[in-house]
């Protein structure tokens, strides 16, 4: 979600939140003989109001398994997710006093950190990468129909490429078309399946040598003057096929560091809730 | 870089129906996340089942490490941190002191225990009602005793409510439960300053930075005390014009004794140290009392060749060693027939012990004028320690009980002469405790200065061989030439140190919370009584006990 204009007022209620309980626990600390504890009533207050904000925000995985229910926009669910997570950091650590001694809070601590951090990097890449994304790979396919992108586009090129070869395209390499010597047909059904095929192919390596662009532009200009003229559109369209596929190659990597850092961010949340549970079920006990 | 392709080839290449196709990322989320909640879960299962020590917020206090496995030892109700939430209480605690009370009974009645702060105190109160200060009426009209029964209606629920826990906090991270924070004592010592008549104690202060003078070193304040010499601690200082004075009754200069060429027997010098003659007790927290067979008489031999050495003794004890040397004495001088064994051993002491004038043998008589003349030597000669006067070599060996303390002569007795008790306090301040061990590190001079004022690094050549009117004016300990100068130190010389805050700025290496000094209602020196309130309320009228004499020093003057 880009963070515009449109979430002043998330962040105005949220900064003045967090002033209120930093007065707030200014005016705890001065009134509690032994400092502030997690166990008094005022501590308590600040677990739950920070327990409500991370419930809050935990609560968008299921907002969205069920879309239809009319509970308040997507847009909406995000923008909390956002700002009343980072709420629950002062009051989390108002609540425990800026102190984590126990083993359990401690991990409870180091998780809520992690979560806090990954979702704030996770946000700071949402502002970058969709823009780098837009520009730098405009042949943007659908994230996880890349792997069908690059097979529809290997079959295009392929019937492309048989209407102009006709037989020869097959089985450039046997027997019988070796007896007819040099062909430009041969010579660009020789450069598919060589090359252009395994690039093409939605398994291809990114250290293949046609997704370095100069190489490649090298390699199909070579290949262009060593046609006839009636097929130099052909080696043009290759080359378009060549440029989406490392526009793909791109995107398959923008998509990998932009749903990355949620690998950690939701298994630790996940976490983070049944310890906080935990804490919370304990502490009551006691 | 532009996107070249047309809207209808791009449709053509992906499968329209898109939630056949699952994407990737989720599906990884979504495993890892329940094998994270699955680990998670797995992981405190243990703990669950077992040892709920990973759930406490801070390990429990070390005298309470044994039994930390056993939560219900301690914790015998549930649901209490979301009842004070609730009812926004942070007196309810889920230790009863009835658990606290199965280990600590003593110490929880010495706090808690109804006849504590108030029945007696009230009594008290009324047996001096006769001996009331003109002061002991406040603003109101009403007396201070009706002021002392508001207080004492209002520390009882104080302290029933507080509970143990209230003071007493456990899972804090404190390794003594006794380390309670300062605000729970000034809490109730700032409502109890307005209602003790006898200012001798300063309650209304939170912190060390805010702690009054030490009493030691607080007159009375008026003119009128001063000039009865009324102090706050009568028993160990008075106070004069010029400031407290120590009420010891001896004669001692340290600046004599702290001589780098000190005259020792048989022509050599020495240079003493503190600790030659201050040594630590077996606790380490304070020194010994000094005696003078253990920190004198390998210096001082006390008598004269014509008494020859005599023990550290009483006077009676002096008078009837004085008597028997005497009598041989004499015996031998006349030649007069020694004291046979009837079956022929060998001599024997005279038979009957002489005790008394009475007791010499007859024609022994004269020898009374001569016991009167060596008692006179011993305990009326003036042989003042004070003196800036270096003594003769010979001096150390011929030693008058006055060269130390002070006699008096009682006619009609028996044993005419008296020695004046020392009264060398144990301790000083009384009310507080001070570990010198810690502060091992600290040179001695620099807290124990004259009248408290910071040292000076000065040369210790300077202060001799002869004190010069400018150096008497030091307030190093080497330029205290009188048993009367008090060598304790200020607050601000604690200070120095000590505090959480500095109001110039700096910082501060060592706290300085209320128990790190103080006992909780201790009266002082008698700690194994345990007083609690009251006691320390009636010590306030009782008048100082710090001053106890050091009993030992006292039994076996000379």
């Amino acid at each position: 979600m880009i963070v515009d204009r449109s979430h002043y007022y998330w962040g105005l209620t949220t900064a003045v939140m967090a002033l209120i309980s930093g007065v707030l626990y200014g005016i705890y600390v001065q009134s509690a003989p032994n400092g502030p504890s997690g166990g008094s009533w005022q501590g308590m207050l600040f677990g739950v109001a920070g327990t409500a904000c991370m419930a809050y925000a935990g609560l968008l995985a299921g907002r969205k398994t069920v879309p239809k229910w009319r509970v308040g926009t997507a847009q909406t669910w995000l923008r909390g997710h956002i700002w009343l997570g980072l709420l629950s950091v002062p009051l989390i650590l108002f609540h425990c006093g800026f102190q984590w001694s126990g083993t359990l809070e401690k991990i409870l601590m180091a998780t809520f950190a992690i979560v806090i951090l990954s979702g704030i990097y996770g946000l700071g890449l949402q502002q970058v990468l969709p823009r780098l994304m837009s520009t730098s790979s405009p042949a943007q396919a659908i994230a996880p129909q890349v792997h069908i992108a690059c097979e529809k586009l290997r079959q295009s090129v392929e019937v492309r490429l048989q209407k102009v070869c006709g037989a020869k395209f097959l089985d450039p390499l046997s027997p019988a078309a070796e007896q007819t010597g040099f062909s430009p047909e041969r010579e660009l059904a020789i450069f598919y399946w060589q090359q252009l095929a395994g690039f093409l192919d939605p398994g291809a390596s990114r250290q293949h040598d046609l997704a370095n662009p100069t190489l490649a532009s090298a390699r199909l200009s070579r290949l262009k003057e060593s046609v006839p003229e009636p097929l130099r559109p052909v080696i043009d369209e290759l080359q378009l096929a060549c440029d989406e596929r490392r526009q793909l190659f791109s995107q398959t990597r923008i998509q990998g560091w932009l749903h990355g850092w949620l690998c950690l961010h939701v298994p630790l949340s996940v976490t983070l809730l049944i310890l906080g549970i935990l804490h919370v079920v304990m502490s009551v006990y006691y | 870089m532009s996107d070249k392709r047309q809207l209808k080839t791009i449709a053509t290449r992906y499968d329209l129906d898109v939630s056949r196709h699952r994407d990737p990322w989720r599906m990884l989320r979504l495993r890892l996340s329940v094998v994270f909640a699955v680990g998670s879960l797995a992981a405190c299962l243990p703990w669950l089942l077992g040892d709920h020590r990973a759930f406490q917020s801070h390990c429990v206090s070390d005298a309470h490490r044994v039994f930390e496995q056993n939560c219900q030892n301690c914790h015998d109700r549930s649901g209490v941190p979301l009842l004070r939430m609730v009812t926004f209480d942070n007196s309810i605690h889920s230790t009863s002191d009835t658990k606290c009370r199965v280990c600590h009974r003593e110490t929880s009645d010495d706090h808690l225990s109804p006849p504590m702060p108030g029945d007696l105190l009230l009594s008290k109160r009324s047996d001096e009602a006769g001996s009331k200060r003109p002061d002991a009426t406040d603003a109101t009209g009403g007396t201070r005793d009706g002021r002392y029964e508001t207080l004492l209606q209002q520390l009882r629920p104080q302290l029933s409510e507080l509970g143990c826990a209230g003071c007493h906090q456990e899972h804090r991270g404190h390794s003594k439960l006794a380390d309670v924070a300062d605000a729970h004592c000034s809490k109730c010592h700032t409502t109890a300053h307005p209602t003790i008549a006898a200012r001798r104690f300063e309650l209304d202060f939170a912190d060390f930075g805010h702690h009054p003078e030490f009493a030691l070193w607080r007159s009375r304040g008026s003119a009128k005390a001063v000039a009865a010499n009324e102090s706050v601690e009568p028993g160990l200082v008075r106070w004069e014009q010029d400031g407290p004075v120590d009420q010891t009754a001896i004669k001692f200069s340290h600046h004599r004794h702290l001589d780098p060429r000190l005259p020792m027997p048989g022509g050599k010098t020495t240079s003493l140290q503190c600790a030659d003659c201050h040594q630590s007790d077996t606790g380490g927290a304070y020194f010994r009392p000094m005696t003078f067979a253990q920190d004198c008489q390998r210096c001082h031999k006390l008598g004269f060749p014509s008494t020859g050495e005599l023990p550290h003794s009483k006077p009676e004890i002096i008078r009837g060693i004085l008597l028997e040397r005497l009598a041989n004495h004499a015996a031998a001088k006349q030649q007069l027939p020694a004291a046979v064994d009837e079956i022929g051993g060998p001599t024997k002491p005279p038979i009957r012990p002489i005790k008394t004038e009475g007791d010499l043998p007859p024609g022994l008589a004269v020898l009374a004028g001569d016991l009167k003349r060596l008692e006179q030597q011993l305990f009326a000669t003036s042989q003042a320690g004070t003196s800036d006067q270096l003594p003769r070599v010979a001096g150390l060996l011929e030693a008058a009980c006055t060269k130390c303390h002070f006699t008096e002569r009682t006619d009609g007795a028996s044993v005419i002469w008296k020695v004046t008790p020392p009264r060398l306090p144990t301790q000083w301040m009384g009310h507080s405790r001070f570990r010198h061990d810690r502060h091992a590190s600290v040179d001695c001079q620099l807290c124990h200065t004259r009248n408290g004022d910071r040292f000076e690094t000065v040369a210790r050549d300077r202060f001799y061989p002869v004190l010069s009117d400018e150096m008497k004016k030091s307030p190093s300990i080497h330029a205290s030439t009188s048993a009367q100068d008090v060598l304790m130190p200020r607050i601000e010389i604690c200070r120095q140190c000590h505090g959480h805050g500095n109001a110039a700025g700096g910082r501060r290496a060592v706290g300085a919370n209320c128990v790190d000094c103080h006992s909780y209602h201790h009266t002082p020196l008698t700690t194994a009584s345990r007083p609690g309130i009251g006691g320390l309320l009636q010590s306030d009228r009782r008048g100082s006990r710090a001053a106890q004499p050091a009993e030992r020093a006292a039994e076996t003057g000379p």
